[in-house]
């Protein structure tokens, strides 16, 4: 038992150490491409180009604007490195940001609003969401319920559920306190719960 | 505290601690509540991954690798000062 516990101990404090030397070289290549260095931006887009593109991606819906929009944002923060300012917080926030407020623009330049009716099929009033769950749940119906919920919930199940990330990381990325992403995150998955139980009486 | 409970679990459950029968089997009082949101977290984690493709992201770190230097160029001097505060600064000496 104690062996496991010291095992345990040692991949924690081997994980810190190997988390410090990931945002030691980010911060290295960050402050290379403030210098104009293309090579080191370009670094920095592969580490993070398949994270913002899935982003994106589950917010829009649609590979071809995701990719149009992932390629925006990298071209945005190469014209904008030099305002960047290293903190805390990791470069993938500010490039989040970036993405966030494009795909905000992309939304009111077309104006969308997603039909009810794709969201919910009208036979599905079963209030049981256990059954709704294995029957219906369809990638496609969950990820246009997703996209009901307000900005910061979509952020935080993005980043938690398909992403990845865990609270502290989200919490970082969103420059959010942890309770609060907690909070997000129930009233998220709790707003879907809802959104398949009631059906369009919800919307 | 349910938002504990709720994130305590989903993060026990990631990391094969816990199998969510376990997760209702210690929270029996809200396990009405959290079944369903768990269910629910494990159901959008399981949707297919997404990638973009190998020609957009070529293309794009081309592209990328020859963009022009932007027109502001960040001084290690003002590191503090936004562009258009370091504008203004000028301006006002001169």
């Amino acid at each position: 038992m104690e062996r496991t516990s010291l095992y345990k101990a040692r991949q924690r404090r081997t994980a810190t150490v190997r988390e410090a030397a990931a945002i030691d070289g980010e911060r290295a290549l960050v402050e290379r491409a403030q210098h104009h260095d293309p090579e080191a931006f370009a670094q920095l887009y592969d580490r993070f180009v398949e994270k913002i593109f899935k982003y994106i991606y589950y917010k829009v819906g649609n590979k071809s604007d995701a990719e149009d929009l992932t390629g925006q944002v990298f071209l945005k923060a190469w014209e904008a490195i030099g305002n960047y300012r290293l903190t805390e917080r990791p470069f993938s926030a500010w490039l989040y940001r970036i993405a966030h407020n494009l795909v905000v623009d992309h939304f009111r330049m077309r104006r969308e609003v997603l039909p009810i009716d794709e969201i919910t099929r009208p036979d599905e009033k079963d209030d049981d969401l256990d059954v709704l769950t294995q029957r219906h749940l369809t990638a496609e119906v969950l990820l246009r319920a997703i996209r009901r919920l307000t900005s910061d919930q979509q952020q935080v199940i993005i980043l938690r559920f398909l992403e990845g990330y865990n609270t502290e990381e989200v919490a970082r990325i969103m420059g959010k306190g942890q309770g609060a992403v907690r909070t997000l995150q129930h009233r998220a998955l709790a707003g879907l719960a809802r959104i398949f139980r009631r059906g369009s009486e919800q919307l | 505290m349910m938002n504990m409970i709720l994130d305590q679990c989903l993060e026990d459950i990631h990391a094969h601690r816990a199998t969510v029968a376990d997760c209702l089997a210690q929270h029996p009082d809200c396990a009405l509540e959290l079944g369903p949101l768990i269910d629910l977290a494990l159901a959008i984690a399981s949707l297919p991954e997404v990638r973009p493709s190998l020609a957009f992201r070529e293309s794009t770190r081309a592209r990328l690798l020859h963009l022009p230097i932007p027109l502001y160029s960040w001084s290690p001097e003002f590191p503090d000062l936004p562009p258009n505060d370091l504008e203004n600064e000028v301006l006002s000496l001169q």
